[in-house]
């Protein structure tokens, strides 16, 4: 059933309803968001969409918790240790907001069976998105480089304009316009083929941090899904290997994609996660809102030159 | 692997141990701060210090995640450090519940942090904090949010502007003839409610107006007679004060407010010529009205699409607001008189009775006036000055000060930027970027020299103080403190007096201006005689060298003068083809404040740190611009990658 917003929850959430209205917030309430993964990317992502007063948040997360995840994610403490992360993540975030319901499933995505599938309606990026309707939002943060990816399918919002009458005593004029986008997937965005164009030129599309956090994924399928270490030698040979043949398929320049981006892959730390984090949440909470325009479609930031730029790849016509 | 391991991979082990070794202090622990402490406890930084004279408020819940419910009305500067603390038991974290403008915070205990932090919400104590760090030399990073919007810079004396370099906005003041007898506006209305309604019922003084009342009004005879007569009307309305607590209190002030007050302004003719007379209201008239009692019925019947909060109340409503916030807030102020007789209650956006009763007079006057009349959710922003903010921006507006704090203790300040936080349809970034100003020559805050002088105040006099100051290379000195004039060669009315005598006391700052009109700022510091040993003062930091850099600082104010004068005067000829740098920027503000878009390289308008901010503007829209040429397949196997939910999930995040 709906959840209309009460007046307790008016004055909890006063502050942000002044910002993006009561429809916005209502639409919020009544929203539920699967997080895939707990890290330290998502305990930000999960802070502030909990704060936010999303409906209910599940989290699916297999892996117990190390030492060292203690350094970025603060959802965590030391007597976490060897517990299911999305567990002692869940117990931190109920406490942010009681009035969302947080969700844990401690199973492994990659051995669900198809039923949990049906249950979740989850089915596979290449059609689901298209088919579901459902918004989609793959993200990540390597040392001082994070990206986040959109596919909405389709999305329907609405904008408002304020306009300030002639008349300064007379109240500004809202006006709501109804828009509307066409998303690619992910996958049509990988296969997208550039042409080799001018390193200079294809920066102005696209950033190299792109083709980077490609190349990691491609190290993670060549090695059970682990991430490469900065310190191991194979490791980063590994690496530029993938790179030399990804840029090639991708027809660009093999210099595009330099050494010092595949340094640090390996490496969540918390000011990049909270900025990244940050930007994910926001447009989740915009989408979800139905007000204003989501992410289209890729965010890429570079925290040494402390950019971040937002890059529309669309499909190879 | 260790804790601190992914931070020491991304950072380097050296800056790593920079950081732990590195002192800062955090200046506010509200919206930026709760995001900013967790960052840094998080980021390796082992000494922090964290200051805040705010309590906890229900509506700081919904981004100031440190504090929970039960945390209500502790202070902020305490609890963050708690929660921080279970984040990440290894740190030290001092907290104080004080005003960072207090007189123990002295400019040797800046110097005593290698960084400080401000993450603040109000122009005053951000100016006291970039001007102790100037004082001080230690690198300040400023921050800034409202809405979508946030910025993030560096402040370093002699490097970079600071935060005075540029004017900032001052609040709106209204004229007082404009808010007690000719309101046109809701803001009128409301200020009127606020300032000078609230004051006049609750209030412990005469007539306690809020300083955006402004009382510089044309001083003609028309004005002094309508304000006496405004005097005598408060007067009788203090008479009705009296019976407070009787049988028909709040009918006899809505009556007298409402009608006798208004009926007198209505018979003064000429100023209605131009304007609508305002309709007097009868309490009893209201209350037996049935057209009103089906409407206000009609309104209880759309409160479930509609929060009372969020929409109009009906004028029956209104009333019964009116006098229930009326009977709780004298009671409330009579029980509180039997302790102290000077008792008062003060208007606060967050205290539900004050905020009742303020919109209700307001809407009530703006009835009377036939001005458009607002929600308490309206009201309540316009007459708290409230500021919409979200935990994102915070969080990554607390990110981005980190990273700049990284820079700043690698002693890259070079590659620092000033970071402003973009919002809108399909912009080609989110952050945009603009190299540190340079110090603006004009700036009379961080233009000076700043020394510190140990000294006996209790003993010393202002005459001991020109001699020393004399012997210091400061001839024929002036000396004023805050703008007043303590001392100059034509004026030694002072000169036997002591320093403390004067409120010359520890901490203070004095000009001093010496022949050649180079200004040098002295930091007070009281010192026992006995302890400053053969000497009877002791001068921290070099005189010589702050007064050769006062001869640059002149030198180039003036150069900026005449480059500024000889753009003017070109500008005169030709106005299309030259414009000084200044004007140039004037201009594109004009062109920016209009429209939303314009080119990628144009320098942005700045968002205004303390009080309202204006959106920075970026680039425009990104739109098209990638992926022709044809398609081969090279995709990475999706298989692996991730999953997608559908009906009961509306959005999936992949870590």
């Amino acid at each position: 059933m709906e959840h209309k917003i009460t007046e307790d929850e008016a004055a909890l959430y006063d502050r942000q309803i002044r910002l993006w209205g009561l429809e916005a917030q209502h639409r919020m309430r009544n929203a539920s968001i699967l997080v895939a993964g707990m890290q330290a990317l998502s305990n930000e992502v999960c802070k502030n969409i909990v704060l936010a007063g999303v409906g209910s948040i599940t989290i699916l997360e297999h892996e117990t918790v190390t030492e060292e995840d203690l350094g970025a994610q603060f959802f965590l403490r030391q007597g976490d240790i060897g517990r299911n992360r999305g567990e002692a993540a869940a117990e931190m975030a109920r406490l942010l907001n009681p009035r969302v319901n947080v969700i844990v499933d401690k199973e492994d995505i990659a051995q669900k069976p198809s039923s949990y599938f049906s249950q979740f309606n989850v089915i596979r990026i290449d059609n689901a998105c298209r088919e579901t309707k459902t918004g989609f939002y793959a993200a990540g943060v390597h040392g001082f480089f994070g990206y986040m990816f959109c596919d909405l399918t389709h999305h329907e919002y609405r904008e408002e304009q304020k306009e300030t009458p002639l008349d300064k005593s007379k109240e500004p004029e809202t006006t709501t316009s109804h828009l509307s986008q066409d998303y690619d997937s992910l996958v049509s965005t990988l296969e997208t083929s550039w042409g080799y164009p001018k390193p200079k030129a294809l920066k102005r599309k696209v950033s190299p941090l792109f083709f980077a956090i490609q190349i990691l994924w491609l190290f993670q399928l060549g090695n059970g899904g682990r991430l490469p270490h900065a310190s191991s030698h194979d490791d980063l040979e590994a690496l530029f290997k993938l790179r030399d043949e990804r840029l090639k398929s991708a027809q660009v320049d093999g210099g595009f994609v330099d050494n010092d981006l595949l340094h640090t892959v390996s490496a969540e730390i918390a000011p990049v996660c909270a900025i990244v984090g940050g930007f994910l949440a926001q447009d989740i909470l915009k989408t979800l809102s139905g007000k204003d325009a989501p992410l289209l479609n890729y965010f890429l930031y570079n925290g040494i030159e402390g950019t971040g730029l937002v890059h529309h790849v669309q499909k190879s016509t | 692997m260790a804790r601190d391991s992914h931070l020491e991979t991304t950072i380097g082990k050296s800056l790593a141990k920079t950081v732990a070794d590195s002192r800062v202090l955090m200046v506010g622990a509200g919206g930026i701060g709760c995001e900013l402490l967790k960052n840094l406890v998080m980021s390796g930084f082992k000494n922090i210090e964290v200051i805040d004279l705010d309590t906890i408020d229900l509506s700081n819940l919904n981004r100031q995640f440190l504090f929970q419910k039960q945390h209500i009305k502790k202070s902020k500067a305490h609890v963050a450090k708690e929660s921080a603390l279970a984040f990440n038991p290894d740190v030290n974290i001092v907290s104080r519940h004080q005003n960072i403008k207090e007189h123990e915070f002295s400019v040797d205990w800046f110097k005593s942090f290698d960084l400080v932090m401000n993450a603040l919400d109000n122009l005053d104590a951000r100016r006291h904090v970039n001007k102790m760090c100037l004082a001080a030399n230690v690198p300040l990073v400023e921050s800034g949010t409202a809405g979508y919007l946030g910025q993030v810079t560096i402040i370093q004396k002699d490097k970079t502007e600071c935060f005075d370099c540029q004017p900032k906005e001052t609040p709106k003041t209204f004229p007082v003839c404009t808010i007690r007898s000719t309101p046109s506006t809701p803001i009128h209305c409301i200020v009127w409610a606020k300032s000078y309604l609230f004051g006049l019922l609750f209030g412990n003084t005469e007539d306690d107006d809020d300083e955006i009342v402004s009382q510089e009004d044309n001083g003609d005879e028309e004005t002094a007679k309508e304000l006496a007569a405004l005097a005598q009307e408060a007067q009788a309305l203090k008479a009705i004060l009296a019976s407070a607590g009787t049988e028909g209190f709040a009918q006899r002030v809505f009556d007298k407010v409402f009608h006798t007050d208004i009926q007198r302004l209505r018979s003064m003719e000429d100023m209605w010529k131009s304007r609508k007379p305002p309709t007097p209201l009868k309490y009893d008239v209201i209350m037996s009205s049935t057209e009103d009692l089906q409407m206000a019925l009609d309104a209880t019947t759309l409160e479930s699409q509609n929060l009372k909060d969020q929409r109009v109340w009906t004028l029956r409503e209104t009333i019964e607001v009116f006098s229930d916030s009326l009977l709780k807030l004298t009671s409330r102020l009579t029980t509180m008189r039997e302790t102290d007789a000077e008792a008062s209650v003060q208007f606060d956006k967050d205290d539900s009775e004050t905020l009742d009763f303020v919109t209700a007079t307001a809407n009530l006057r703006a009835h009377v006036y036939g001005i458009e009349e607002k929600s308490r959710f309206q009201v309540k922003a316009m007459a708290g000055n409230i500021i919409p903010a979200i935990a994102t921006t915070n969080a990554i507006v607390a990110g981005m000060m980190v990273m700049l704090a990284f820079k700043v203790l690698n002693k890259r300040i070079a590659d620092c930027k000033t970071s402003y936080l973009v919002y809108g349809r399909h912009r080609p970034q989110l952050i945009v970027s603009e190299p540190l100003a340079k110090p603006n020559p004009k700036c009379y805050i961080c233009r000076n020299s700043y020394i510190g002088l140990k000294i006996d105040t209790e003993k010393s006099t202002v005459q001991d103080l020109v001699s020393l100051l004399e012997e210091n290379s400061l001839q024929d000195a002036e000396i004023q403190e805050n703008g007043r004039v303590i001392y100059d060669p034509d004026f030694d009315d002072n000169a036997e007096k002591t320093l403390a005598s004067l409120e010359l006391t520890d901490g203070k700052f004095i000009d001093v201006v010496d022949e050649d009109d180079r200004k040098i700022i002295v930091c007070l510091k009281h010192v026992d005689s006995a302890d400053l040993g053969e000497s009877t003062y002791a001068i921290e930091g070099d005189i010589e060298q702050a007064l050769e850099q006062q001869t640059v600082v002149r030198q180039q104010l003036k150069q900026a003068e005449a480059a500024e004068a000889a753009a003017e005067h070109e500008h005169q000829e030709d106005p299309d083809v030259i414009m000084s740098d200044a004007n140039k920027k004037r201009k594109l503000e004009e062109v920016l404040s209009t429209s939303e878009t314009t080119t990628e390289d144009a320098p942005l308008k700045k968002t205004t740190l303390g009080g309202v901010a204006h959106p920075p503007v970026a680039g425009a829209n990104s739109g098209d611009g990638v992926g022709d040429g044809t398609s081969t397949a090279q995709a990475v196997d999706l298989d692996e990658i991730v999953v997608v939910d559908g009906r009961a999930v509306d959005v999936v995040i992949l870590d």
